[in-house]
């Protein structure tokens, strides 16, 4: 619970900047499809009847097993190291792991100790262990043991990790779908969970003055429907008179409000049923701490990218079974396993699918050494349906009688061998990799006009990383991921005021020399203390510490899991080559809402799971050398509320240097606006008084360029 | 200094006080990746005018120095050994572990090797409580200095109170906030900068 009390404080400061950059930036955000003056998305759809039908239940489509790649069942049945299985028409059989690598078959590795290949223990040039520290806190977060400094979970307490790059482990699964069995939610009416697409979730403040001017607003709706003589407030809506149309369109307003009432009732109950919520702790009508814990666990255990208010999704996954959401949560961790056992990356997001009969989209394909085009493939789709083929998984049902069939101590040696789809003759152990980082629609304008009013800078294009190989002089692409790049950014400056500052995303050539698993970032000093100390349970005391969240390493710190560093190559006068680092990288990040349109400090965002399987590939199939754990030695003392602070990061991150370096290209996108250069140093924030007329000058480290100061709470990373 | 300021070492000192003199010479270093062209934000009747660049902005940040972790004596030891050690002695320090009292300090720890951080909290009459981080992976040394009350204001994060703090010798440069910053001065306000149109 102290994670989930500590999410929560995160997400209380997260909203009030939300709440400040809404006023702040939304005009420079985020809302590519909004128009100019498009209020918020849950007003836009206040109005808007919902329309999706109830989700049908989930039966993957399962494709016949080429029985080639059946193998003997094992007798003697090997030691549990050389042990794996394939289910075959319904049967399970052991069979030998090492003879299944031989045939060319994957073996898919399904224990509770795994953990991706950026986090491994690597070895140096002299053969001595390099301990990759993460991986024990890795694998304790995905099976519930420990928290994110490694220290053991209460009893029963889970982390809810997959949003943030932690698949749960087999045996979490195992636990969830055996706890579920007997559940049964079929009195959730879906119809009418369906029947808005937001809830929004007010304060309780708020919510009070909501829901009264509600009640008010039906007082007068029902006295207008008797006075024009209609049976009720629906009449009333429906009425196309002239001169009814205003208090038509308010019956309109009520009636959507109304289903956003009976849509709630709904998630109460699905949320009782679901023995997330404790029905004495919550009371009937109000978004609560109980019922927003649930809510919350929900969307977290479900991968959802929304928070705070309930969205489609949310409402849409609430619709399913329990059943056919565990189906999901097993396929997205059998994706994870399976894409890594394969060395494979193709998710086929660097071409959007084609319908039948239509060409390849260009660029999105490559030549074939006989000529052949083909398209490049969907290969984590196709291994992740093969994984669960051989499994023997294609409904619920099937899930459930393998949970049952596999007790939790199976899951210290479960392995699954595999026929994974041939892969592309573009692989190999060397591959002439390049990323293509697009920043998409830029803004240098101010985003504030004379007045302090936020001005509207809509973008259409939004920024992306391309990973590409180069095979027979074609350059093709094998995933395209959403990013981020820099923008006006709220900045603490030395003089303790807050201004605004572009933070930029430097554009050309740049190369990749570093790879980092578990980076620490080092928070420049104009980083606000509020959110440099946190409470937190420690050995049997609540105490303040240093929080470490932000800095790392960890799955919340400002470059996520893992990242790569930006750096310009440059020969000088001697010809030595030296390389700039300007404090840009490319690193996984828990802001996974950034992602959907906001802007960074000038980094490149990816959601967590995405950048360690990204730097996974590339060190399965670059070459490289593992540096391990780097020294840093970091220590910064401060005072806060009359005590002092020690912030101490000792290692780096763990390193892998790229030999020879990986090629990026940043293009400068589409410059949009009058200014086509950014604006350099502080700029005074609207509506803020300030000592001096001269803002301070800006920093210049590196940990300035990236990290920037995020405002207390504001939930931004580099 | 070093563990305070790592990134200052003599070769980025030395580079640093060349990037000052380019500067003050008014010669802008090949490296810079801003652009050439004068700052955007120049002096509108009630504006601020254009701030000098910071030296660091100049300075090419080259890569860090990458060393990796020295080995350890005994790296497959179950347990390592923390030693805490406090100034001044004299004061009795005692390191606490949430509740646990670890011992006056100087104290070594003892704990399973990479059995997760230790938050503690090291006290001593008459100073600031002192939390700070010990690590589990490796053997580890740490040492701390305990701060005074009225010697905190020269530290990262401390507040000038108007009135009380005045005339204190503070060292501007490990400060956070400027000694004007909650003087009370305020410049209303908001000037959009020069170049930006709307």
């Amino acid at each position: 619970m102290l994670f989930l009390q500590d999410l929560r404080l995160r997400r209380a400061r997260a909203g009030i900047w939300v709440l400040f950059g809404g006023a702040c930036l939304a005009a420079s955000a985020c809302k590519p499809k909004a128009p100019p003056t498009a209020p918020p998305e849950v007003a836009a759809k206040v109005d808007e009847p919902a329309e999706a039908p109830a989700p049908a239940p989930i039966k993957r489509i399962s494709r016949p097993k080429s029985p080639e790649a059946l193998l003997a069942a094992a007798s003697p049945v090997p030691p549990a190291a050389k042990r794996a299985i394939q289910v075959w028409e319904g049967q399970e059989r052991i069979v030998d792991a090492d003879a299944a690598t031989e045939k060319g078959l994957v073996v898919v590795d399904l224990t509770d100790d795994w953990a991706p290949m950026l986090f491994e223990d690597g070895q140096s040039s002299d053969g001595k262990p390099l301990i990759n520290r993460y991986r024990q806190v890795f694998v304790g977060l995905a099976n519930d043991k420990t928290d994110g400094d490694g220290q053991p979970l209460a009893p029963h307490q889970k982390n809810y990790l997959e949003l943030f790059g932690i698949p749960p482990s087999l045996s979490v699964l195992r636990d969830r779908f055996l706890a579920d069995e007997g559940r049964d939610c079929t009195g959730v009416d879906t119809a009418k969970l369906l029947g808005t697409n937001n809830i929004p979730a007010w304060g309780e403040k708020t919510e009070k003055e909501e829901l009264a001017k509600h009640e008010r607003r039906r007082t007068k709706l029902q006295k207008a429907a008797v006075d024009a003589g209609l049976a009720d407030i629906a009449a009333l809506a429906a009425d196309t008179t002239p001169d009814n149309a205003k208090l038509a369109k308010e019956a309109k307003q009520h009636m959507a409000f109304e289903a956003k009432r009976i849509a709630f009732a709904e998630v109460e109950k699905r949320m009782i049923c679901e023995g997330r919520m404790n029905a004495a702790k919550h009371k009937t009508g109000k978004f609560d701490t109980a019922l927003r814990t649930a809510v919350t666990e929900f969307q977290q255990e479900s991968m959802l990218l929304e928070r705070t208010d309930i969205g489609r999704r949310t409402l849409e996954a609430m619709a399913r079974s329990i059943g056919d959401n565990n189906m999901m949560a097993l396929r997205r961790v059998l994706t994870e396993r399976a894409t890594h056992a394969g060395g494979i990356l193709e998710d086929g997001s660097a071409a959007p699918p084609t319908k039948a009969g239509e060409e390849p989209v260009s660029g999105a394909a490559y030549k074939t050494m006989t000529g052949e085009e083909r398209r490049v493939p969907d290969l984590v789709t196709a291994a992740t349906d093969a994984t669960m083929d051989w499994l023997g998984i294609e409904t619920a049902e099937d899930a459930y009688a393998f949970f049952k069939r596999h007790k939790a101590s199976d899951f210290r040696w479960l392995k699954v061998a595999v026929p994974f789809p041939e892969k592309p003759e573009y692989y190999s152990d060397h591959m002439d990799l390049s990323v293509e980082i697009d920043r998409g629609d830029v803004w240098y304008d101010f985003p504030y006009d004379e007045k302090g009013n936020a001005v509207y800078q809509p973008r259409k294009v939004l920024p992306s990383l391309t990973l590409f190989t180069k095979y027979r002089g074609e350059r093709i692409p094998l995933v395209k991921y959403r990013s981020t790049i820099g923008g006006w950014r709220t900045e603490m400056a030395s003089d303790g005021h807050d201004y605004m500052r572009y933070k930029g995303s430097d554009v050309g050539p740049r190369v990749w020399r570093h790879i980092v698993a578990a980076p620490v970032w080092i928070p420049p000093e104009s980083t606000p203390l509020g959110s440099m100390i946190k409470k937190k349970w420690v050995n049997g005391r609540s105490q303040f510490v240093t929080n470490y969240d932000e800095v790392g390493p960890g799955y919340l710190s400002a470059y996520g899991l893992a990242m790569a560093i930006n750096v310009e190559k440059q020969v000088q006068r001697d010809g030595q080559v030296t390389y700039f680092d300007n404090g840009i990288r490319a690193h996984g990040s828990s802001d996974y809402r950034s992602l959907t349109g906001r802007f960074s400090h000038g980094c490149h965002r990816l959601y967590n799971n995405l950048a360690v399987r990204l730097f996974s590939f590339i060190l399965k199939h670059r070459e490289r050398k593992t540096i391990g754990p780097v020294n840093l030695d970091f220590r910064r003392t401060f005072y806060r509320d009359e005590k002092i602070f020690d912030l101490r990061m000792p290692v780096r991150g763990y390193y892998f240097l790229l030999d020879p370096p990986m090629q990026v290209d940043v293009l400068e996108g589409n410059i949009k606006g009058k200014l086509k250069k950014p604006i350099e140093g502080y700029v005074k924030k609207p509506g803020e008084q300030y000592p001096t007329d001269r803002p301070p000058p800006v920093g210049g480290t590196p940990q300035d360029k990236a990290g920037g100061a995020a405002p207390a709470g504001d939930g931004n990373d580099a | 200094m070093s563990q305070l300021y790592p990134l200052l070492s003599p070769m980025r000192l030395a580079r640093l006080l060349f990037c000052l003199f380019t500067v003050a010479c008014n010669k802008p270093s090949p490296a810079v990746t801003a652009p050439a062209s004068p700052p955007v934000v120049a002096a509108l009747p009630d504006a601020e005018a254009p701030a000098p660049a910071p030296a660091a902005t100049d300075e090419p940040a080259e890569e860090e120095d990458l060393n990796a972790e020295a080995p350890e004596q005994d790296p497959g030891s179950p347990n390592v050994k923390i030693r805490v050690d406090v100034a001044p002695r004299s004061a009795h320090p005692v390191v606490f572990w949430g509740r646990q009292k670890l011992g006056e300090a100087p104290v070594t720890i003892e704990r399973p090797r990479r059995s997760g951080p230790m938050d503690v909290l090291i006290t001593a009459t008459g100073y600031l409580d002192y939390h700070t981080r010990l690590f589990t992976d490796r053997d580890d040394k740490l040492s701390v200095v305990m701060v005074r009350a009225n010697e905190a204001s020269n530290m990262i994060g401390y507040k000038r109170r108007p009135g009380v703090d005045v005339g204190e010798d503070v060292d501007a440069g490990a400060r956070a906030t400027s000694p004007g910053a909650d003087a009370g001065a305020s410049t209303p306000g908001f000037a959009v900068p020069a170049g930006v149109s709307f």
